[in-house]
């Protein structure tokens, strides 16, 4: 996973990717990724199928196909669940892990309020309270 | 009606649509006002920094940590605290504890039980719709102000000017961990090294209370926190490692701004 980054950038592992989309979420996950949040469905797919490789996701390993169509990831089929560790069945309850290729600025995006961990530096308070009205303005 | 107070070293922020009245309560009403109800609890925070600040030595916090205080002989309010605490280790394995090393500490958990009294004190007064953060944690009541979802971004832990997702949430408390601001200042209390693991967790839950020491707590457990987030039917959670690696729990992504 450290390096998934660097293969995004390839374009080799497109499978390795989507490994990254959660299979249980898959639409959701997809609308996230036309909002901004990430867009790896964006950059420019060859047509095919393709499988990836057997991937740790932090609860175990998974291997997954995915099918881009007309440029676009149209399908991401998991067809090694991850059953070698006895947690497999937590899969059904979290979403696999996806890349989140790039973050949006603040202000960028219409917020009422932002969640982030806590800060103590008055500075970066000042700071923030500007990016804030702006969220809101 | 937006004011935002440096209160407890951290901006403190009350949101209340400013409508007439957003309910209709018999009798009479305290805080006339959006304003007046926004200094309302503006106050009760100055109070409970007074209380629980771990920096002012006349705290019940400095005075239980240098044994000048029995925790059996403290306020309700810092025996509520105490009893919270006791309940939130035992219901994350011993992955929350306001002991550590011998110092008395209970901030993992009175940031968010006291902004979730003092959105107590709004209701109580009539107000269902608000929205009250302190730090990064936030409890959403009711709908903003074009009478929609509250929409809540969630910052970057690799760029505080960022913002990885948004979120539409009604009656509901987040709270996110993270290390990127205050440097790693989350600790594994079983191990007593620092939880450095993932780069944040975000957690909503039935209220901030409930968010923010989940939050605190399975932080601590690092990559496998999603697992025991997953298994706790009122909550969902999102993970981002240090490789910009987002993991939700299956419900998160329900909350997503389409």
């Amino acid at each position: 996973m450290k390096h998934s980054r660097n293969r995004t950038r390839s374009g080799l592992h497109v499978a390795a990717i989507t490994a990254m989309i959660g299979i249980g979420s898959l639409l959701a996950a997809t609308r996230g990724y036309a909002s901004g949040a990430a867009r790896v469905a964006s950059a420019r797919l060859t047509d095919g199928t393709y499988d990836g490789r057997r991937e740790y996701a932090y609860y175990g390993y998974v291997k997954v196909q995915a099918v881009i169509k007309a440029g676009r990831l149209t399908d991401v089929r998991l067809y090694e669940y991850p059953n070698d560790n006895g947690r497999s069945h937590y899969i059904n309850t979290v979403a696999l892990p996806y890349l989140i290729q790039e973050a949006v600025d603040a202000q960028s995006w219409k917020v009422d309020l932002i969640s982030g961990a806590t800060f103590t530096s008055n500075a970066f308070a000042k700071s923030l309270q500007a990016a804030l009205a702006r969220a809101g303005a | 009606m937006r004011r935002t107070e440096l209160i407890m070293g951290m901006p403190i922020t009350v949101v209340i649509p400013d409508r007439e009245r957003q309910d209709s309560l018999p009798g009479t009403v305290k805080f006339p006002t959006t304003e007046s109800a926004a200094l309302a609890v503006f106050d009760y925070f100055r109070g409970i920094d007074e209380q629980f600040s771990p920096y002012k030595p006349e705290s019940e916090t400095c005075r239980i940590d240098c044994g000048e205080l029995a925790p059996g002989s403290a306020s309700p309010e810092m025996r509520e605290v105490l009893f919270l605490s006791e309940e939130t280790q035992k219901l994350t394995g011993g992955y929350f504890d306001v002991w550590f090393q011998g110092r008395f500490d209970p901030s993992g958990l009175v940031k968010g039980w006291a902004i979730t009294h003092a959105a107590q004190i709004l209701e109580d007064d009539g107000f269902i719709s608000f929205c009250i953060e302190a730090g990064g944690d936030i409890e959403v009541r009711g709908a903003n102000e074009e009478a929609k979802p509250w929409v809540i971004g969630l910052r970057s832990p690799f760029d505080p000017e960022k913002l990885t997702h948004r979120l539409l949430l009604q009656n509901r408390g987040i709270a996110t961990s993270g290390t990127y601001i205050r440097g790693e200042h989350i600790y594994n209390p079983r191990t007593g090294e620092r939880a450095n693991e993932i780069a944040s967790l975000s957690v909503i839950g039935p209220n901030v209370f409930e968010a923010d020491r989940l939050a605190t707590a399975v932080f601590a457990m690092g990559a496998s926190g999603i697992e025991f987030m997953a298994r706790l039917p009122e909550f969902d959670a999102c993970m981002i490692g240090w490789d910009d690696v987002a993991t939700f729990t299956s419900g998160f992504a329900g909350h997503l701004v389409p």
